[in-house]
C-alpha cells in the first residue's frame, strides 16, 4: 500500500461514525503520526474530499478565526446535527 | 496588387498583429496577477509571527489555485499554524521558535502547494471542465450573438455613415451590398466569439479548478485553431479580397476572449449615466451626418447620355455586326452561385455562312446603383467562353461554371462570331448582372484570377 493510501486509510479512521475534526485536531487524534504524514496531511484532506469521501464545512471560532472541519461523507449525510 | 497577394499578405498581418497583442496582454495580466498576489501576501494576517506569515504566502504564490480556494486553503493553512504555534508555546518554545517548528512541519511551501495543487486539479476535473466548457461556450454563443446584434443597432447610423462616405468618395467603386453584408456578418460574429470564449473559459477554469489565465492558453489557442480551420476549409461564404482577413479575425476574437483578463470582468461597471451618454452621442451623431448630407446622393457621370457601347467597353468586346440591333433575345438567364445558365435565341439574322459562333463571359463592373454594367477594364479577355450550338427549336444553351474564379462578381454576356468578311462580329448581349464567390477561404486563395 502506497504511503498515500495508507495516510488516507489512517484518516478516515480517524474520522469514523461522527467524528468531526479539524486538520490540527485530527494531527492529536492521530497520536504518533510520523513527520511525513503531517506533510502530506491537507493534501491527502483535499484529495479525499475532492473524491467524495470527506465532506467539510467552516466554522468560526469566538476568536474570529475560521477552521474547516472534516467528517466522513457518509457520516455527514446521515447525521442529523448539522 | 493580384486579390491573392492581398489576401496572403492580410492573414499574415492579422496573424502577427494577433500575436504581439495576446503576447502582450499575456505579460500584462501576469504582472496584474503577481503584483495581486504580492499585495494580498503584503495584507496577510498579522496575528502570525512574520516566519509564518511568509510560509503561507510563499504557498499562495505557487498555488496555482482559483482565487477563492486559494483563500480558502490559506484560511486553512492560518487556523492550523495558528493552532499549531499555540501547541508548541505550550511546550514551552518561544514565539519565532514555535513558528519555525510548526511551518517546519508542514514542508516546504513550494512542495506542499504542489501537492496541494494535484489533489484538486485532478484528470477527471480537466475533462468535466472540457465539457462544461463546451456548454457554456454554446451558451456564450447565444448571449455574445444578442450584445452583437445590439452593439449593431446602436452603431448602424455610424455604419451607415462610413458607407455613405466610402460611397461619396469613390473609395471602392465596387461597394455593394452583398460584400459589406458579409463584412457585417464577421463583425458580429467575432464580437460573438469573443464572449463565447470567455464563458467557455471561465467555465473550465471553474469546473477543473485551474487558473483561468492558464486555461485560457489552451482553451483560446484550440478554439482559434478549431474557428480558424472552419472558416479556412468548411464555411463557404460570400469571398471578396476583404473577406479572409475579416473572417479570421473572429477567430483572433475567439482567442482574445479567451486571453484578455481571463476570469476576471473586462471592465468596471461604468455609471449608468455614461453609458447612456455614450450610446446617445454613438446613435445621435452620425444620425446628424446623415441628415446633413441629405438626399445628394452621388450621381455617376456616366448615367444618363453617356451609356454608348463605347463608353461601356462592349466595342472592346468586338464590333458590332451592321444590323444585329436585337439579334440577341434572351429567354431566360439564371444565376445560381457560383454557375451562370443563359438561354438565348437569335431574331432575324441568319448565322448561315457564320463561324466559330460562341458565348463570351466577360467581367464587368458596376457603374450605377441599379442594374447599370461596363465592361471591367482591367481584363482583356472573357473569363470563359462557350461554343453556341443551337438545339432544334433554334435555341442556345450556355452554362459558366464560377466556382473557382475571382473577380467575376459582376458579368457580362456576349454573342460573338466570325462573319462572312472574316472579321469578329458582336451579334449581341445577354443580360447583365452578378453573382459572388461563394466558398472557403481556401477556395478563395487556391482560385484562378
Amino acid at each position: 500500500m502506497s504511503e498515500t493510501k495508507a495516510a488516507a486509510r489512517t484518516i478516515e479512521r480517524a474520522l469514523a461514525g461522527d467524528a468531526t475534526a479539524s486538520g490540527f485536531e485530527l494531527l492529536r487524534r492521530i497520536d504518533g503520526g510520523t513527520p511525513e504524514f503531517e506533510r502530506g496531511l491537507y493534501p491527502t484532506l483535499h484529495r479525499l474530499e475532492a473524491d467524495g469521501r470527506v465532506a467539510a464545512r467552516w466554522e468560526a471560532t469566538p476568536a474570529g478565526m475560521r477552521r474547516r472541519y472534516r467528517r466522513s461523507q457518509w457520516a455527514w449525510l446521515t447525521s442529523t446535527r448539522h | 496588387m493580384p486579390a491573392s497577394v492581398f489576401a496572403i499578405l492580410s492573414i499574415v498581418g492579422v496573424l502577427v498583429a494577433y500575436a504581439f497583442v495576446v503576447g502582450w496582454l499575456d505579460r500584462r495580466t501576469a504582472r496584474l496577477e503577481r503584483e495581486r498576489l504580492d499585495l494580498e501576501s503584503k495584507l496577510a494576517p498579522d496575528d502570525l509571527p512574520p516566519g509564518a506569515g511568509t510560509f503561507l504566502g510563499a504557498i499562495d504564490r505557487s498555488l496555482e489555485l482559483p482565487a477563492d480556494l486559494r483563500a480558502e486553503i490559506r484560511a486553512e493553512l492560518h487556523a492550523h499554524l495558528s493552532d499549531s504555534i499555540e501547541a508548541l508555546e505550550a511546550e514551552g518554545l518561544d514565539g519565532e521558535a514555535a513558528a519555525r517548528e510548526a511551518t517546519a512541519r508542514l514542508g516546504r511551501p513550494e512542495e506542499l502547494a504542489r501537492q496541494l495543487r494535484a489533489a484538486h486539479q485532478t484528470t477527471r476535473r480537466l475533462l468535466a471542465g472540457a465539457a462544461g466548457g463546451v456548454f457554456w461556450t454554446g451558451v456564450g454563443l447565444f448571449e455574445g450573438w444578442v450584445i452583437a446584434i445590439f452593439l449593431l443597432v446602436l452603431g448602424l447610423p455610424a455604419i451607415l455613415a462610413a458607407a455613405w462616405v466610402v460611397t461619396a468618395l469613390h473609395i471602392s467603386p465596387d461597394w455593394d451590398a452583398a460584400g459589406a453584408n458579409t463584412l457585417v456578418y464577421c463583425l458580429l460574429l467575432a464580437v460573438t466569439a469573443f464572449i463565447a470564449a470567455r464563458r467557455g473559459n471561465a467555465a473550465v477554469a471553474t469546473i477543473s479548478r485551474r487558473p483561468a489565465r492558464r486555461i485560457g492558453r489552451c482553451w483560446g489557442v484550440g478554439g482559434a485553431a478549431a474557428v480558424a480551420l472552419l472558416v479556412l476549409f468548411v464555411v463557404p461564404v460570400e469571398q471578396t479580397a476583404f473577406v479572409p482577413p475579416a473572417e479570421l479575425a473572429i477567430a483572433a476574437a475567439f482567442a482574445a476572449g479567451a486571453l484578455v483578463r481571463p476570469g476576471r470582468a473586462l471592465v468596471g461597471r461604468p455609471p449608468v449615466r455614461a453609458v447612456i451618454a455614450a450610446s446617445l452621442i454613438a446613435f445621435l451623431v452620425p444620425t446628424l451626418v446623415l441628415v446633413a448630407a441629405g438626399t445628394s446622393q452621388t450621381e455617376l457621370t456616366a448615367i444618363g447620355g453617356e451609356l454608348s457601347p463605347a463608353a461601356l467597353g462592349w466595342d472592346r468586346v468586338a464590333r458590332e455586326y451592321p444590323g444585329t440591333e436585337g439579334a440577341l433575345r434572351t429567354d431566360g438567364a439564371e444565376m445560381r452561385q457560383p454557375v451562370i445558365e443563359f438561354n438565348a435565341t437569335i431574331d432575324g439574322l441568319s448565322l448561315a455562312g457564320w463561324r466559330d459562333v460562341r458565348f463570351e463571359a466577360w467581367r464587368s463592373r458596376r457603374i450605377g446603383p441599379i442594374n447599370h454594367y461596363a465592361i471591367d477594364a482591367r481584363f482583356a479577355t472573357p473569363f470563359a467562353t462557350e461554343p453556341a450550338v443551337a438545339d432544334s427549336a433554334g435555341a442556345y444553351r450556355v452554362r459558366f461554371e464560377l466556382g473557382h474564379v475571382r473577380s467575376t462578381d459582376y458579368w457580362t454576356i456576349f454573342l460573338t462570331g466570325v462573319g462572312p468578311d472574316g472579321g469578329r462580329y458582336r451579334i449581341g448581349m445577354g443580360r447583365p448582372a452578378e453573382s459572388r464567390f461563394n466558398g472557403t477561404i481556401w477556395d478563395w486563395m487556391t482560385a484562378a484570377e
